[in-house]
């Protein structure tokens, strides 16, 4: 099992500021890498886009394990709801092999909230 | 079904493409070995069948494989026939008698021997077949492993990460910039810099030689080509030339030609005085040669791609002058093209339906898709022409201070009319964002655009041909985003109603960065 936790349980974030949380798991055996990335995907009708702005790895971590993080978050895009684009930021803790993964949506605008047409 | 597809048909096509060549190809395998010429010099060849190139490149050399001596003859493994005297002679010039070189011996038959190889040009041949062999197995693979997922992967940024993927547009987009620029260099570009250079060339007096007319069956008759070699004095020396014209397509010769250019005769050719072995007969300009500037439209295309991938994201702090969208010029040939090769293509099939009509073999389907063709192909002429009026309606130039929005920003808007201003009877000036979106369905890729946000900034029906007005982008909108497939994008939109005539109507791409910096 793999869990996200972020300080204080804030998930709407001004561009340019901080995250601070930590990644907890907890596995059967000892994983080869956990990594954590912060990124943005859009969904809609248009076809998928994604962009990994960071990444933080862990080579082989204990099983049972947490790693905190501080992660800086660029001046956008902004997360965005539209018609036909939603653009949305995350932070996913990722266990290799096997592919567990543990996912938290956050939002990133000027002022944290998301934006809408 | 579309994988095997492509990998059963380029599979089938590079066997036959390396069955027809695997004599050239087998070379590549041949030791290379010193040879020295003992003899070398072209000629005209007597007796010469239908289809046989008429000039010969004789040539001796000696070689030695494994300490034996051997003579060989051979230039090429097609043989050393050529269609064309002057590259007959420059090979004499490059193999003289007493050069030492290169030659490729057959090791399992040393008697066997070449002084070059197979073209380069034929793995070119062979990139067509193995690149759908390649997309093909590619395909397979993604369904393999689509297939043998039996849960989607729950990771969203594992996509992104899952591979590093080709850079397949640029590498599409620069074989068609350099595939279009090379064909257009050879058939178009090339031999327009030899006509025009040619209009200085000397008339001097030559004498035929030689000269044979070859036919072709076409649908709609025979074509005819000349081969000719002929001989002319120019300065201390004398020449031979094989070059009927400057090009060497878009021509349709015929038996009149033959006659007036038969062996023996006198005739005036043009002379390059700076290198007299350049000599032409005719200096005439085919029009099917414009053919050759098909080329240049994938090379632009090419290029077009290549520029798209360039993220824009200078700050400009000081006045800039926006760039259209799409420039009227650009609409007009844009639909011209469009319209030539519509109706081109519409007006052959017209003539083949009406050669079946007046055999009495028409059906009424075919009837139906030509009259459906040609009103496309007439709307497509009036959109043309509407474009070409449109190049002539007053033009809009906008300046925007500073060059770069941001949200909750401001800047001055400026525009100037040139051309008849006072035709326009009412200016409007806005600014719109807009989501635009790409995605596929099938084997179809589809695009969408919905503005969601418009601001107003002018609306004028009177002193139109000037003005300035502020303009501030919310702060609570989105700014401008590019990603491969989603893009918000802003721009300034300008239109103007002209009397009895196409209206303006201009599009101007500007940059809306988020509060406080650039994305």
């Amino acid at each position: 099992m793999v869990t996200i936790e972020l300080k204080d349980g804030q998930t709407r974030f001004r561009a340019g500021g901080m995250i601070h949380g930590s990644a907890r798991w907890g596995l059967l055996d000892p994983p080869e890498s956990m990594e954590l990335r912060l990124f943005w995907f859009t969904r809609g009708k248009g076809t998928e886009d994604i962009e990994v702005i960071e990444t933080v790895r862990v080579d082989s971590p204990a099983a049972e394990g947490s790693q905190s993080f501080r992660l800086r978050l660029p001046v956008g895009p902004y997360s965005f709801s539209g018609r036909l684009i939603a653009v949305i930021w995350a932070i996913e803790a990722v266990v290799k092999p096997g592919g567990e993964t543990a996912r938290v949506e956050i939002t990133l605008s000027a002022t944290g909230e998301e934006v809408k047409p | 079904m579309l994988c095997f597809l492509a990998i059963s048909g380029g599979a089938l096509t590079l066997g036959m493409v390396a069955y027809s060549y695997r004599a050239t190809l087998n070379t590549f395998r041949w030791t290379a070995a010193e040879c020295t010429i003992l003899s070398s010099e072209g000629r005209l060849v007597s007796q010469v069948r239908r289809h046989e190139a008429p000039f010969a490149f004789d040539v001796a050399y000696r070689y030695s494989y494994e300490s034996k001596p051997y003579t060989g003859q051979r230039y090429r493994v097609g043989g050393n026939r050529f269609w064309d005297w002057d590259h007959v002679r420059s090979l004499v010039e490059t193999h003289p008698a007493g050069a030492e070189l290169s030659c490729f011996v057959n090791p399992e038959e040393p008697v066997e021997a070449v002084l070059r190889r197979g073209s380069l040009w034929l793995v070119l041949g062979l990139f067509a077949p193995v690149a759908f062999m390649a997309a093909g197995m590619v395909g397979l693979r993604r369904i393999w492993l689509w297939a043998g997922d039996s849960v989607a992967p729950t990771s969203i940024s594992e996509r992104a990460t899952g591979g590093r993927r080709l850079p397949v547009r640029f590498i599409i987009c620069g074989l068609l910039v350099l595939g279009g620029g090379g064909v257009f260099a050879q058939l178009f570009a090339g031999p327009m810099f030899d006509l025009i250079s040619s209009r200085s060339w000397e008339e001097v007096p030559c004498t035929i030689e030689y000269s044979r007319l070859r036919s072709q069956q076409h649908e709609d008759g025979p074509s005819y080509r000349l081969d000719v070699l002929y001989s002319y004095s120019h300065g201390r020396g004398s020449f031979r030339s094989s070059r009927h014209r400057l090009f060497k397509v878009g021509y349709r010769d015929s038996p009149i030609l033959a006659e007036r250019y038969h062996a023996g005769a006198g005739a005036i050719c043009y002379v390059n005085p700076d290198n007299p072995r350049q000599a032409v007969l005719d200096r005439s300009f085919p029009k099917l040669i414009l053919l050759g500037l098909i080329p240049l439209g994938f090379c632009a295309a090419g290029l077009v791609g290549l520029s798209r991938g360039h993220r824009a994201t200078a700050h400009k702090t000081g006045s800039v002058r926006l760039k259209q969208r799409t420039t009227s010029y650009g609409r007009f040939f844009g639909t011209l093209l469009i319209a030539s090769a519509w109706n081109g293509l519409t007006v052959a099939f017209l003539r083949s339906f009406y050669t079946s009509w007046q055999q009495g073999e028409a059906d009424w389907m075919s009837g139906f898709f030509m009259v459906v063709f040609t009103l496309a192909g007439i709307g497509a002429l009036l959109l043309a022409g509407y474009s070409f009026f449109a190049m002539f309606s007053p033009k809009v130039s906008i300046t925007l201070t500073p060059g770069t929005l941001s949200l909750g920003g401001s800047a001055t808007l400026a525009w100037k009319v040139s051309g008849n201003a006072a035709a326009i009877r009412r200016l409007k000036t806005w600014i719109e964002g807009a989501e635009e979106i790409e995605y596929t369905r099938g084997t179809e890729t589809h695009h969408e655009r919905r503005v969601f946000r418009r601001i107003e900034l002018a609306d004028r029906q009177s002193d139109v041909s000037l003005g300035t007005t502020s303009v501030r982008i919310p702060a609570d909108t989105m700014h401008s985003f590019a990603s491969k497939h989603n893009k918000i994008t802003w721009r300034v939109r300008v239109t103007g109603e002209v009397r009895r005539w196409p209206d303006v109507d201009e599009e101007c791409p500007i940059h809306v960065a988020p509060r406080g910096g650039v994305w």
